[in-house]
């Protein structure tokens, strides 16, 4: 049985003999989540933010690129954006980096749980990426057969968009990792 | 007029699924080197 599960058991056999109330479980609830996030190490928050970062970053860069997925090659506009996007991800490193030591974020040694944490993240984002790679090939040789066009323009983006899943997969994991344990 | 000729010839669909597969036999070769080498010298 899993922790989560024999926690609200316990919640809910507190509760049905009412030695707790409904807004003290509501409290013990949220109090649980804000634990959650500051019982993390240091390299769970960092992944918490660059989570955030790449979901919003990339988020934006491909619902604009994708609207004018019918053009042939980089240039001009679409060239920038795919630019700005590296350039925020290595920005957002850089600043969380510097916010870091004034916001009492010490660093701290990797140990052998982050480093095991860290591993089963990556095989989760490298199974997407070659999940992504083999899908995109499929396409590009179907539409090959059906003789429809694919542009490197989209081949590209397609690629990178596999590429930006591959890590907010290995992000996720390390996370559930994090708050669940390792199992 | 000959760049753009050029341009098109280097960037077409066979050649970048090429190159994908090529970086997916990579990636694979480089896991199994990888395990190998851990397998041998132990984790560190």
């Amino acid at each position: 049985m899993s922790r989560a599960r024999i926690h609200n058991n316990i919640r809910r056999l507190r509760f049905n003999a009412s030695e707790m109330t409904q807004q003290e479980a509501a409290a013990e609830e949220s109090t649980m989540k804000l634990t959650g996030y500051s019982s993390m190490s240091n390299l769970g928050k960092r992944t918490v933010w660059l989570l955030i970062g790449t979901l919003m970053i990339y988020g934006t860069y491909f619902a604009s690129v994708l609207r004018n997925a019918g053009q042939s090659q980089f240039a001009g506009e679409a060239l920038w954006r795919l630019m700005w996007a590296v350039v925020a991800i290595i920005g957002i490193e850089i600043l969380y980096h510097l916010a870091a030591a004034p916001a009492g974020v010490q660093p701290e040694p990797r140990d052998e749980r982050d480093i095991l944490i860290e591993s089963k993240a990556y095989r989760n984002g490298y199974f997407t990426y070659g999940a992504g790679a083999f899908l995109v090939i499929s396409a590009v040789i179907a539409a090959g057969l059906a003789h429809i066009a694919v542009t490197p323009f989209l081949m590209v983006n397609l690629v990178l968009l596999f590429m930006v899943l591959a890590e907010v997969v290995k992000f996720v994991t390390q996370l559930l990792y994090y708050s669940r344990g390792l199992r | 007029m000959r760049d753009s000729a050029a341009t098109r010839i280097i960037a077409t669909p066979f050649l970048l699924v090429n190159f994908v597969l090529l970086f997916m036999v990579l990636a694979e070769l480089v896991k199994l080197v990888s395990q190998l080498r851990y397998y041998s010298r132990g984790v560190r």
